[in-house]
């Protein structure tokens, strides 16, 4: 990747769904090694914003760069660059997890498979078909899959949820080391607790609009503006 | 390198379940194929082939005809489901895609699935061959599953222009014209299949009309049997570079699409479902209604056209109409009274026992839902037939309604019990019904 240009570029981004406007005039830059917790209140534009930072919806105005490849028209390529984990993970229910991250890395051309369940911690679970697996077990295999080619950009929505303190902590630990190599990172949540360990900055929406863009620092102000 | 996706399917095909359900659709046209002949193939009684070719002839283009625009109706469905709204999209959109590689592994899956439709076609037709004409039989059956094949390739390439259509600026008008109460881009895929089934049924016209012209001793038809799979081959090759450009962009068409109804379910979404006034204190069906309109509208929309054709069939003076009608909108009523079978594949396994609801509500309601639907194929129909002919309608009428609510009673049983499987139960069980009441009354 490109070290001068930033690791994603939100300019002006607007989506609008027949009358109702999702994101407004929404603008940010993520630099490469920085975690950016994405908060706000339920009905934000978080996911919406995810998606297209994902290339899973076209914005209707702006512009929108994972690693200086524009996403309306380089969607394809740019998801080579990026590992998502949405927030209801799909996966092939009759694979095991093994198998399903061996797939990962084929289609992506590289990754570490044991690297990967060790982030996930499935143990013998991982030889296990899918369909077994409760929704915890689910989401640590998403997110597996979505480290193992150990892209520069990773995006999680809402990506702890359902994983139990233990879980959480080897994922949160993963992902600092990701972001140490260099990866960016922007997890979506509500829990704003989690991002005082992990994030370097925190980004929060209110009615598609950007309320707060700030360091993990003024995480105290963050959360006044939430509670409001 | 081997296709990776195609691995993942051979493993996903050898786990899952699904084994003999090729198997029962094909002997559901066994046992349906001596009810379904008098309505099928009542041009076999018209005399020996040879003895009166012309009058043999025309009845076995219409039947071929008729029988491979089914198998490319189905296919032209099969296809919009596999590309666009199959189990794969939502597990590989969270990564880089080799489309090119990924479609033929699709198509691939898709025709190992529904390679038993030219079967059941074949089974049905047997009688031709039985009764000493294999030359008509062999080229009935090079027509059909020449269709197939086209229907396979052209329903995958012109779902992915439908989705460069969806984005395309210079379509956008037209799509406006079309789209009805629908997102403009919805109406790309709403119509793409039936794009599907144009094309491919222009090709099948061609070649039966080709089959018919040899038997009755014009050579040169033989060779019209190469238009639907020339036609299916050129599609194929324009597959691999359509996907690599528009396979991805589908991702955000649905998402969009889905994000635009939910923009409107914030304002006047009650008013926007069709027949939802009949719910009153009834969740389930409200439910129902709801689910049949948005995710699976095609159906509804598809029994109108039906309906629509059936009342052309019905407006004669010819006696022999009601039979006719009751071949065609009980096919169509048929296919729209599995409909439960699809609206349970799709509701949570879960949600009705947290919600407190017995399954026996859920079912009626499915059930409710596919009689209601199946009304827009019936009353056209009724309607011709009680102007042209008078008392006729009631019977016919009656009729349908019964095949109706059989196959209701059907599809929400298979529903019910199988969930999403329940198509594999309904489908050969239907088959069945439609035989023996087009042979009792076609």
């Amino acid at each position: 990747m490109n070290e001068q240009k930033p690791a994603v570029m939100v300019d002006d981004v607007v989506k609008k769904f027949g009358r109702v406007k999702a994101v407004n005039g929404l603008s940010f830059l993520v630099q490469p090694g920085e975690f950016i917790g994405l908060v706000g209140p339920n009905g934000a534009g978080k996911s919406t914003m995810i998606k297209m930072l994902t290339g899973q919806l076209l914005p209707t105005s702006g512009t929108i760069q994972i690693a200086g490849i524009d996403l309306t028209s380089g969607a394809d390529r740019a998801r080579g660059l990026i590992g998502y984990v949405p927030e209801e993970p799909s996966l092939y229910e009759y694979l095991t997890a093994r198998e399903m991250i061996e797939f990962v890395v084929r289609i992506r051309g590289k990754g570490d498979v044991d690297a990967a369940l060790e982030i996930a911690g499935l143990g013998d679970d991982s030889n296990r078909i899918i369909q077994e697996y409760s929704q915890g077990m689910r989401r640590k295999t998403a997110l597996a899959a979505a480290m193992v080619a150990q892209p520069p950009v990773l995006i999680l929505d809402e990506a702890l949820n359902g994983l139990d303190p233990p879980s959480a902590s080897r994922v949160l630990s993963a992902l600092q080391q990701a972001r140490t190599k260099g990866a960016a990172i922007i997890l979506s949540t509500h829990v704003l607790d989690t991002l005082e360990k992990v994030a370097t900055r925190i980004i929060m929406i209110r009615g598609g609009s950007l309320l707060a863009d700030a360091p993990v620092s003024d995480l105290d102000r963050v959360r006044g503006l939430f509670d409001d | 390198m081997l296709n990776p996706y195609r691995e993942v399917h051979a493993l996903l095909r050898r786990r899952q379940p699904r084994r003999m359900a090729v198997v029962w659709p094909i002997l559901a046209a066994v046992v349906a194929m001596p009810l379904a002949k008098p309505a099928l193939l009542g041009f076999l009684s018209l005399g020996a082939p040879g003895s009166d070719s012309a009058a043999f002839a025309a009845g076995f283009e219409a039947i071929v005809f008729r029988l491979g625009a089914v198998v490319a109706s189905a296919m032209a469905l099969h296809t919009y489901t596999d590309l666009v709204r199959g189990p794969d999209r939502p597990v590989l959109d969270c990564h880089p895609v080799d489309a090119g590689a990924l479609v033929k592994a699709l198509a691939l899956r898709t025709a190992r699935q529904r390679v038993y439709l030219p079967f059941i076609a074949a089974v049905l037709l047997l009688p031709v061959g039985i009764e000493g004409n294999w030359v008509a039989w062999i080229g009935g059956n090079a027509v059909v599953f020449g269709g197939w094949c086209c229907a396979l390739a052209v329903g995958y390439a012109i779902h992915l222009l439908a989705v460069w259509s969806a984005f395309s600026p210079s379509f956008s008008a037209v799509l406006d014209l079309l789209r009805g109460p629908n997102p403009r881009m919805q109406a790309a895929l709403i119509y793409a299949p039936g794009a599907v089934l144009f094309v491919v049924g222009v090709a099948l016209l061609l070649a039966s009309a080709g089959v018919s012209g040899a038997l009755q001793g014009w050579s040169v038809g033989w060779w019209f049997l190469l238009i639907p799979p020339g036609l299916g081959v050129i599609s194929w090759l324009c597959v691999p570079r359509l996907a690599d450009r528009h396979y991805v962009a589908a991702t955000a068409l649905l998402s969009e699409v889905d994000g635009a109804w939910a923009a409107v379910d914030e304002t006047d979404e009650a008013h926007r479902v069709y027949l939802d006034w009949l719910a009153t204190n009834r969740p389930e069906l409200l439910r129902a209604l709801r689910n049949g309109w948005r995710r699976l509208r095609m159906w509804p929309m598809l029994g109108w056209l039906a309906g629509f054709v059936a009342l052309f069939a019905g407006w004669s003076d010819d006696p022999a109409a009601g039979g006719r009608v009751v071949v065609v909108a009980g096919a169509a009523v048929l296919a729209i009274t599995g409909i439960p079978c699809q609206l349970s594949s799709g509701d949570p396994p879960w949600l009705d026992r947290a919600l407190g609801i017995a399954p026996s509500r859920v079912a009626v309601a499915r059930g409710m839902v596919a009689w209601l639907y199946a009304q827009g194929v019936i009353l056209p129909c009724v309607f011709a037939l009680c102007v042209r002919q008078g008392f006729v309608a009631v019977y016919v009428g009656g009729m349908l309604e019964v095949l109706a609510f059989v196959g209701a009673c059907v599809g929400s049983a298979a529903a019910l019990t199988q969930r999403g499987r329940g198509m594999w139960m309904y489908g050969p069980a239907a088959l069945l019904l439609w035989a023996f009441v087009a042979g009792r009354l076609g």
